[in-house]
């Protein structure tokens, strides 16, 4: 009888080893690094997940120029000199599958991981 | 016993953990710009990269096929001179427009463009216009005088222009889907600037889950629908739109009024496997309201899918599809039927 309940502990403690295991693993995959690409180049990468402070970056020259700004709330175009504001319009965001584009500018903020709303692509991101 | 219980829970961890570790299938990613518009397209399965390729190329091909300028576009050269010889492909996605318009009473228009390029949608130089101009052009907006001739040649009635912004993405997705399918491709996605269509399910076996935009709140998702092998096209005026003198003019026109549409809904999302079809009613029933939107879809449910998200708060799911949508960010769903 003894061993069994000593089996049992055993088996109970693997059990609970590998789900607070694979639960760490789980949360640790949700960061979501957001990259700032520039004419289809990185110019800027950041893990929003880490973010504690709110800063502005300042993206182009005068009439091609985007204000990108990163705060624990996430990361969107604030301001932007073309004429569309599209990528204005489409706010701060924590988390993808959607990218933030600004097409006059060639500007586009990619997420790496899609965060904690658990969808694949997303409708209505450029609303046709 | 209970040896044998603690052999079956210890080889079913192992099993599990043997399954974290096993191969995914191939998937592979492709991002570029076409149609004005940032597009994104995956597939999974040993030919992906050479389907990605290939349909990257036949978006551009449609993109210069059908695009407002250009030398290569048959709507560039119909639209300079109001009669052209144009492709079999043309042709036949003018005349699935055409009937869409007539089906939707006008609610969708080819024609739409000289409204278009009134308010300065199409050179983003944005002007609010006078009423008298909104009723000239709104007068040239009429998809019945498109004629249709033999060898290709289309006629257009004086002044009238046709843009084909409101279904080419549409258009473009199900040719994606195609092109995937004859690579052998069985899972795969596409979102041209938020149009979004899937083939099959996702590489795991479960329904693809498409989350739709809060048009409250472009940022957040109101809702997630499940579903494989569909598109889902959304409408809505709260990404692109200019503000003048306080007030906001959306990109969505009426091609009545000659105006901004002006509805009880913010956003419409269109779910049925034929993109064409989802992208023109999208914009159509957005532009109808609810009401209107939804006896529309009581006389073709055998044809698609929508849902509705009013301007005050509302999500409404029509019955085919309300068991595949979850509402997200404390909306609550009602069922059209």
């Amino acid at each position: 009888m003894k061993r069994k309940i000593i089996l049992g502990a055993v088996a109970l403690s693997a059990l609970s080893c590998v789900v607070v295991i694979g639960l760490y693993f789980h949360l640790a995959d949700r960061s979501v690094i957001a990259s700032i690409y520039v004419d289809d180049e990185v110019l800027y990468q950041v893990n929003l997940t880490d973010v504690t402070e709110t800063t502005t970056l300042t993206f182009g020259e005068e009439g091609a120029q985007n204000v990108v700004e990163i705060s624990p709330e996430g990361i969107g175009v604030i301001q932007a000199d073309c004429p569309d504001q599209t990528c204005v319009h489409q706010g701060i965001r924590a988390h993808g599958p959607a990218p933030i584009v600004c097409l006059p500018h060639n500007l586009s903020i990619r997420f790496s991981e899609s965060g904690s709303e658990d969808v694949d692509l997303v409708t209505g991101t450029g609303a046709s | 016993m209970m040896r044998k219980w603690l052999c079956g829970v210890l080889a079913a961890l192992l099993l599990a953990m043997g399954g974290c570790s096993a191969e995914a299938p191939e998937t592979e990613s492709l991002s570029f710009t076409a149609m004005d518009t940032a597009m994104t397209l995956s597939a999974t399965g040993a030919d992906a990269e050479a389907a990605l390729s290939a349909v990257k190329e036949e978006i551009l091909r449609l993109d210069a096929l059908f695009s407002p300028v250009g030398e290569e576009s048959d709507i560039a050269r119909l639209n300079a001179t109001g009669k052209a010889a144009c492709s079999a492909e043309t042709v036949a996605l003018l005349k699935d427009g055409a009937a869409i318009s007539h089906e939707t009473e006008g609610f969708f228009a080819l024609t739409i463009a000289p409204l278009v390029d009134l308010w300065g949608f199409s050179t983003k130089d944005y002007r609010v216009p006078t009423e008298a101009e909104r009723v000239e052009a709104a007068a040239l907006v009429d998809d019945a005088q498109i004629t249709f001739g033999a060898g290709g040649e289309v006629a257009l009635a004086s002044g009238a222009k046709v843009d084909l912004g409101g279904i080419a993405k549409g258009y473009a997705s199900s040719r994606a889907m195609e092109i995937f399918r004859a690579h052998g491709i069985k899972n795969a996605s596409g979102s041209l600037g938020g149009n979004v269509q899937v083939l099959g399910t996702r590489p795991d076996g479960a329904l693809w889950r498409i989350g739709i935009t809060d048009p409250a709140d472009p940022a957040a998702l109101c809702a997630r629908i499940e579903a494989k092998d569909t598109a889902v096209v959304t409408s809505g005026g709260y990404i692109r739109y200019f503000e003048a003198d306080g007030k906001r003019y959306e990109h969505i026109l009426d091609p009545q009024s000659g105006a901004p549409a002006e509805s009880d809904l913010a956003s419409v999302s269109i779910i049925t496997p034929d993109g064409t079809l989802a992208d023109a009613l999208a914009t159509a029933l957005y532009v109808m309201g609810l009401d209107k939107g939804c006896a529309y879809w009581r006389t073709h449910a055998d044809d698609f899918e929508a849902l509705f998200v009013t301007t005050d708060g509302r999500l409404l799911a029509t019955a085919g599809i309300a068991e595949s949508v979850e509402p997200l960010d404390g909306y609550a769903l009602e069922v059209v039927t």
